[in-house]
């Protein structure tokens, strides 16, 4: 019985057509309009490139200049100076192209920035260091010559008294975050096909559903094969989803896609027993349970970062409980710890908070329409 | 008057729909605006860094001093998952390790060694707190060189690498005023996305409603003329659409904390006019009589797809060429230019304004003749 209703159940779902069409389209949709913006802006506003900016030719500073020359020579130079007259470096700042002006006067350097981030610092910084050298070196002249060609060349020399440790082998750029947070989006939408379970099989919401309850099949049979075609529908669904982000849009999700579409369908799973519980409380009809799933929905992406990307690292500073119970924030925890981490385990305590929410949502619907009682039909 | 009471009966049908949607917005709203700061005076950019001390020594002492004397210090647990969340997110800039033995080898002029960094990203505060560090380094040891003792050289650098350069912030973007500050202007940054939402959800839901096949061909037997009946839907549809917009302009003020001033009323023009633009699209989407899950998807994906594209959710300035020459041909740019201007990211110029305020009406209007031929071409479908 559970298998003929699945069968059916399997091939009702499937001629909502345009619906499931949609539930394909709507990732592609969206995951294009991501790519596109985020094309570059981790490279652009987080990884370190040269510093271009330019040097005033107004006083010129041969010791300015040899300084330069030879931080040039490294091979990955902070800064790559132009030097320019007053006017072309000041139109050069204007216009983007240089992140600021660097101007001898009398030996001491002044700059000039038109931007308030790490650049201009940097440039600052490369300014006070100068300041400061050249401060300590007059010192040692003054005080002491013959020591003051020492102390110069150790200020000069390149050092490395740091060691680094990379503590991620992943992909480390954090707008993928975003296209995770979509794929959590795509999963918990499955909610509009878990409410239309609860919607069919009851007799106050829908013809189909008063149809249902005359049958003597068991409600639970009906149900459950009803849920179970709608778990197979998303996952495909979610299927879809993540071969589109990696195979078309180049998503890099590490070096784990198989638990990737694990997590991907999981969640897909998670969102069609959230619209099941959703539309198993109370006596409300379809465009209110169907308004309250899809602000559930969005305001759980919201929380999880799907429009801004350190909203959930805010909340674990001052509410980290929110990012444990929120479905989409679990979701997109999953193929964060995936990506970032070695180990399995938190990848793991993810899943399984997946799937205790999946059970609680299940058993939550199943038990809000149990022996549902209609006085006529 | 009909059709529009109409409007009106169906929306009282629907008001618990229309009151949730209009809640949660506020609600994510509320929450995008208090998520986004930024300052517009030249400040050297303070780092969030973590120092664990192995040494425990009185020189890594004079080192984390001079580094809380321009950056925060943060205290971290030392493992690993911590640390890679809190560098990852970049809620900590830079996890400092003073090794073992930093005191002994600044004193024997050893200079490998003496720091580790944990990493996440190749970032700017790990190339600029290592330049810091190396320099600090250096200087110590030139000052030992010149005869000072190891504590003497370590005040003495922490004294000379604490001066600062003389800086001239040259910058054509005024400061977010009194009246419209940087931070208020958020709350009208994430409008379009809000508007379109909110409007799509509800107004989809009741113009769907009135828009059903069974119902339109009903309405379209009886002796109300179609341009009537249109003309009153849309009536019915603007006076909505006023009221939803006057709620997000007095939940503004309410945020804001008391009436708007000067240039904010200039953005209450701008969301006036997206509302508009918003509204049109609402009402072209829900002539195309689709499901009421599918409007729910069609709703996100313009709703989000316009706002990343367009920037409304990711700075102009960080999108590239190629994105921004599309996105002028979509309202949500035209409203976020004119955002722009008030809030001081571009210069005022109160020809460009009206020019976004006028493309935005252009826009809408477009949007409305499209529908109006959707309409045709859907009631030549009835008739045939």
């Amino acid at each position: 019985m559970f298998l003929h209703n699945f069968k059916y159940e399997l091939l009702a779902q499937l001629r909502v057509r345009t619906f499931i069409l949609w539930l394909l389209v709507f990732p592609i949709a969206l995951g294009f309009f991501f790519k596109l913006t985020f094309i570059g802006i981790y490279e652009k506003d987080s990884v370190f490139n040269t510093i271009p900016a330019a040097v005033d030719t107004t006083e010129d500073d041969p010791t300015l200049r040899a300084v330069l020359d030879q931080m040039e020579k490294s091979d990955s130079p902070v800064i790559r100076v132009s030097y320019l007259s007053a006017e072309e470096a000041d139109r050069k700042l204007k216009d983007d192209d240089v992140e600021g002006i660097i101007r001898s006067e009398g030996g001491v350097l002044k700059l000039t920035v038109a931007g308030l981030g790490m650049n201009e610092t940097i440039l600052k910084s490369f300014c006070d260091k100068y300041n400061s050298n050249a401060e300590i070196i007059r010192a040692a002249a003054a005080s002491d010559p013959t020591k003051a060609g020492e102390i110069s060349g150790m200020l000069m020399k390149d050092v490395n008294t740091v060691e680094d440790i990379k503590l991620v082998n992943g992909n480390t750029d954090y707008y993928t975050e975003y296209f995770y947070n979509l794929i959590a989006m795509v999963g918990l939408f499955g909610a509009l096909i878990g409410l239309s379970v609860t919607i069919d099989n009851q007799a106050n919401l829908s013809a189909l559903g008063a149809r249902k309850n005359c049958s003597p099949t068991p409600k639970s049979v009906s149900m459950s094969a009803s849920l179970v075609s709608k778990f197979l529908i998303q996952s495909v669904c979610m299927v879809w989803c993540v071969s589109f982000q990696h195979f078309v849009l180049g998503i890099n999700f590490g070096d784990h896609l198989l638990l990737v579409y694990l997590a991907a369908i999981f969640s897909g799973i998670l969102g069609v027993s959230l619209g099941f519980m959703v539309g198993s409380i109370g006596r409300g009809g379809k465009d209110i349970k169907s308004s309250i799933t899809t602000a559930v929905v969005m305001f759980s992406c919201f929380l999880s970062g799907l429009m801004v990307g350190n909203i959930k690292s805010l909340i674990g500073k001052f509410a980290p409980i929110v990012n444990e119970i929120n479905p989409a924030s679990v979701i997109s925890d999953c193929f964060h710890c995936l990506n970032i981490y070695d180990s399995y385990d938190k990848f793991i305590s993810k899943i399984i908070t997946m799937a205790v929410m999946t059970f609680v949502f299940s058993f939550v619907g199943f038990i809000m329409t149990r022996r549902r009682k209609y006085a006529s039909l | 008057m009909q059709v529009f009471k109409v409007f009106f009966k169906v929306l009282k049908k629907k008001y618990k729909t229309a009151l949730i949607y209009t809640i949660i917005f506020l609600a994510i709203s509320y929450g995008l605006s208090n998520s986004n700061t930024r300052g517009t005076e030249f400040k050297e950019s303070t780092l969030n860094v973590a120092v664990m001390d192995d040494d425990g020594t009185e020189q890594s002492k004079a080192l984390t001093d001079f580094i809380d004397k321009k950056h925060e210090i943060k205290s971290v647990d030392n493992d690993e998952q911590t640390m890679t969340e809190l560098l990852y997110w970049e809620n900590v800039d830079y996890i400092l390790v003073i090794n073992k033995g930093f005191e002994d080898a600044l004193a024997q002029g050893r200079t490998e060694g003496l720091f580790k960094e944990y990493r996440v990203h190749d970032s700017f505060s790990s190339v600029y707190m290592t330049n810091i560090l190396n320099e600090y380094v250096k200087t110590v040891e030139a000052y030992s060189a010149a005869g000072l003792s190891l504590g003497e050289a370590a005040s003495k650098t922490s004294e000379v690498l604490s001066r600062s350069t003389d800086v001239t912030y040259l910058s054509d973007v005024a400061e977010g005023s009194e009246e419209y500050s940087l931070w208020f202007s958020h709350y009208f940054q994430y409008m379009p996305y809000i508007l379109i939402s909110v409007l799509l959800s509800v107004l989809g839901v009741v113009l769907g409603s009135l828009n059903k096949k069974a119902i339109r061909y009903r309405t379209e037997c009886s002796a109300v003329s179609a341009r009537k009946i249109t003309m009153q839907i849309y009536a019915g549809a603007g006076v909505f659409v006023l009221v939803m917009w006057l709620i997000f302009m007095v939940a503004g003020a309410v945020m804001k904390g008391g009436i708007y001033e000067g240039k904010a009323w200039l953005a209450v023009l701008n969301s006036f006019v997206f509302t508009l633009v918003a509204a049109s699209i609402a009402i072209l989407v829900s002539s195309l009589d689709l499901e009421e899950n599918v409007t729910t998807l069609v709703t996100q994906v313009l709703g989000l797809g316009m706002s990343f594209i367009c920037g409304v959710f990711v700075p102009l300035s960080l999108l590239s060429d190629g994105v921004i020459l599309a996105a002028r041909f979509l309202p949500a740019y035209w409203y976020i230019r004119a955002n722009n201007m008030l809030n001081g990211s571009e210069t005022y110029d109160a020809g460009k304004f009206a020019g976004c305020i006028g493309i935005q009406l252009a826009f809408a209007a477009v949007l409305l003749i499209f529908t109006l031929v959707v309409k045709r071409a859907k009631s030549s479908e009835t008739v045939n």
